[in-house]
């Protein structure tokens, strides 16, 4: 290590790297830097896009607006409703399954394949296919009848909607998840559980001192992209029921996505993405800031 | 030897973009058909028009309004593209569109649909296709429940009584299939109930006067008619209807292209959509379809012109939809065709064709529709209807006077409107110069956020560089 740093300069090292990373660098800047930059400067302006050349100055009004909308404020507190009600669940389920697939002694190959195929579907597939078995007369109800309990029209009725979106997107995101932990759980060291089990350690203690914080920062990851991945919640209501019946399943990306591409508000639709935004980047610094500190003091000691 | 070889192949290499751009002239059109039945008719265009090249290219129902607005905010609009005729309004109104009185006024009486691209008279499309709902009914049911199968309902107490007599939940049997879960398409289903009854949206001076004593009745007789109803979106409403699970339905003749082939024993009938009453209003629908625009930036609109008035003639555009029967074409001879008379129940699209309507042209009606679709979904949902017709009132206040403000500065920004475009060449001609200037200070408003995001990545470079070498030493 020391020997090579000789040879080749720093500076010129540093230049390799750029040159490596100079690809990338780019498509950060076109696809990423720019439109994020444009996007803030955006949300200050009015722009309709049918009259490019009115794009003028607008100040904090966006902003003001956005506390006055009351489809904005619903869509909040549904996408609220959607983060609080999906993340945790698919988070729990997903270790489950990785607990149940990683001690199973055979066929835990077929188990794994089975949990994760829903996440290499196309998640509009996915939502198509659920349209159809939420349906009154559909497969989830006749399922319900086998059991005697009534059938609901699960995407029509107001109360039910949005549970019937957050149980397919538990459904479709938790096989992936389990797959993390699963390499997570792989990684964990035997000796370990070796150890735990001649000093008399039963299963609950062995899972609760050496495997969970063995885990812990892929539960952090999880658990932070999980609920970023929520807030962002779009392609399952667009498919199921664009944010109906009466807007109860309307949630802020849906409600963006309609400011914009169908009142061409432009200006609007980038204030509303930037308190998503801010939103997002609160909780996400938050969840760090609790789970790592957490971490290190009842963590593992390595 | 050698020499010379490299350089003819260079010579080449850089002459070949040239010709091939050079000599045609090549126009973009954006649809949203399957290419499968574009292509041959563009094939045959570029045959007979040497020099012309038409690029097809296909959007979808999902996102294509939102594709086609995005490139037209980059420049980058077609030059020939399909819009849904409720578009219209917004498109022409904003002055996004060309002019084409001088280019299809000539076939007018061949056509119908020409309403949705008219604007002040000048008109601004070319009707391509029609299409309309009709009320479907299951006549197996209908001799089940006692009625007769060989007529549908013709006023709305027939309707709800069949619906009431049919529908058995228990049983699996509904009465009429309600739009439900879809708010965004709830105004083509209920609408016809209003117009049939003398209602309406905007009055004509354009007065917002959707709440009326017709429309309350309306929406009165469609709530009670939601009793004896399965409500969902129009896919598993069709499938519902095409397991024979439903009683009536408000379809489109889409259907034909499926229940006969999907379910040949489903033996349902067609109806003009009953009215009122006896002697009171009259059958009407929802007419929509889709004409044929050229953006102001056309490349060749000479050129464009002479392709859709090819591509709308009946021989071009009847093999299109006789596959997928999802509207008819705009050319009144096509209704002469042997679809028609081999099964008369598609002639029932064609005599209710006559008496539908189309929603306003309006460049508000974007924002109409949604007043409506929640005016509908509201009270479907069980809320009061003077509270909902309350609300779209207000609604429409907010929009107009949101609206209004947008429209004046528009104005005095860039000298084309709704109005003034109907002024005529005065302001056509003025508008260009006024936009080239506006254009440059969005120009260096652009031209200031690429400096920004260039300094930006400079910053980012150097920190990088940074902590690169701080690794490194």
């Amino acid at each position: 290590m020391i020997g090579k740093s000789r040879r080749i300069g720093p500076i010129e090292k540093s230049q390799q790297v750029l040159l490596f990373l100079s690809p990338w660098l780019l498509t950060f800047a076109v696809f990423w830097l720019y439109p994020l930059l444009f996007s803030l400067i955006l949300s200050f302006c009015d722009y309709d896009v049918f009259h490019p050349a009115m794009f003028s100055f607008a100040g904090f009004k966006n902003y003001w607006r956005l506390l006055g909308d009351g489809d904005f404020m619903q869509s909040f507190a549904n996408t609220l409703i959607f983060v609080v009600g999906t993340t945790p669940v698919t988070t729990l389920l997903a270790l489950a399954l990785a607990l149940m697939v990683n001690n199973v002694s055979r066929g835990s190959g077929i188990f794994r394949s089975i949990f994760f195929l829903p996440s290499i579907i196309s998640i509009v597939v996915t939502a198509t296919i659920f349209k159809s078995m939420y349906s009154p007369i559909g497969a989830l109800n006749r399922f319900l009848a086998i059991f005697g309990l009534p059938g609901q029209a699960w995407l029509i009725e107001k109360n039910l909607a949005m549970p019937a979106i957050m149980l397919m997107n538990i459904w479709a995101y938790t096989g992936y998840y389990m797959i993390l932990y699963l390499a997570a759980l792989k990684a964990v060291p035997r000796q370990l559980y070796e150890a735990a089990e001649v000093d008399g350690a039963d299963e609950w203690q062995q899972f609760r001192y050496i495997t969970l914080p063995q885990i812990h920062y892929m539960t952090i990851f999880i658990l932070v992209v999980n609920t970023i991945r929520s807030w962002q919640v779009f392609p399952e209501v667009f498919t199921l029921t664009r944010g109906g019946p009466v807007g109860s399943t309307n949630t802020m990306v849906h409600h963006l996505y309609e400011t914009a591409f169908r009142y061409h508000e432009m200006g609007y639709a980038s204030a509303i993405s930037y308190v998503l935004l801010a939103i997002i980047m609160a909780f996400s610094l938050l969840q760090m800031y609790v789970l790592q500190g957490r971490g290190r003091d009842g963590g593992s000691r390595r | 030897m050698h020499k010379t070889a490299i350089k003819s192949v260079l010579l080449l290499i850089m002459l070949l973009p040239a010709a091939l751009l050079g000599a045609d002239v090549e126009l973009v059109f954006w649809n949203f058909w399957d290419p499968k039945f574009i292509l041959p008719v563009i094939e045959q265009f570029e045959k007979d028009n040497p020099g012309v090249k038409i690029r097809n290219e296909q959007v979808n129902w999902g996102n294509g309004l939102d594709k086609i607005v995005v490139a037209m905010a980059n420049g980058r609009a077609p030059d020939i593209c399909e819009l849904g005729s409720t578009w219209m309004g917004k498109f022409m109104a904003e002055g996004a569109l060309l002019d084409v009185t001088d280019k299809f006024s000539d076939l007018k009486p061949a056509y119908l649909m020409w309403e949705p691209a008219t604007m002040n008279g000048r008109l601004y499309g070319m009707p391509w296709l029609a299409g309309t709902r009709v009320m479907f009914y299951n006549r197996a049911l209908f001799k089940a429940a006692g009625l007769d199968p060989e007529r549908g309902p013709a006023t709305w107490a027939e309707l709800l009584e069949a619906a009431k007599l049919i529908h058995n939940p228990e049983k699996g049997r509904y009465g009429f299939g309600m739009n439900a879960g879809e708010g965004h398409i709830l105004y083509k289903k209920f609408m016809p109930f209003v117009w049939g009854n003398h209602g309406q949206i905007l009055d004509e001076n354009d007065a917002f006067v959707f709440d009326s004593p017709q429309t309350r009745e309306a929406l009165d007789f469609y709530l009670k008619l939601k009793e004896y109803s399965y409500c969902e979106k129009q896919d598993l409403l069709d499938e519902a209807f095409k397991r024979g699970k439903l009683g009536l339905a408000i379809s489109g003749s889409w259907n034909f292209a499926r229940y006969p082939i999907d379910a040949p024993e489903l033996d349902f009938g067609v109806a003009l959509m009953p009215k009122p009453a006896k002697d009171k209003g009259f059958s009407t629908s929802f007419l929509g379809g889709e004409i044929l625009v050229l953006f102001k930036s056309c490349k060749d609109p000479d050129a464009a012109a002479k392709f859709i008035r090819y591509l709308t003639t009946v021989e071009n555009t009847l093999p299109i939809t006789r596959e997928a029967l999802v509207s008819f074409p705009a050319h009144k001879d096509a209704y002469s065709d042997e679809m028609f008379s081999r099964d008369p129940r598609l002639g029932v699209f064609v005599e209710q064709m006559k008496t539908a309507i189309h929603p306003p042209v309006h460049r508000l009606w974007i924002e109409l529709e949604k007043i409506i679709n929640t005016t509908v979904e509201k009270a479907m949902y069980g809320e009061a209807p003077d509270a909902v017709f309350a609300e779209a009132n207000r609604e429409y206040e907010r929009v107009a006077r949101w609206q209004s403000v947008v429209r004046t500065a528009a104005r005095g920004s860039i000298g084309v409107s709704a109005v003034t475009a109907g002024i005529g060449k005065s302001a056509e001609v003025a508008a260009p110069a006024a936009t080239s200037q506006n254009g440059g200070s969005t120009q260096i408003l652009l031209l200031a956020l690429i400096g920004v995001g260039t300094l930006l990545n400079a910053v980012l470079l150097m920190f990088l560089i940074y902590e690169v070498k701080k690794k490194a030493g």
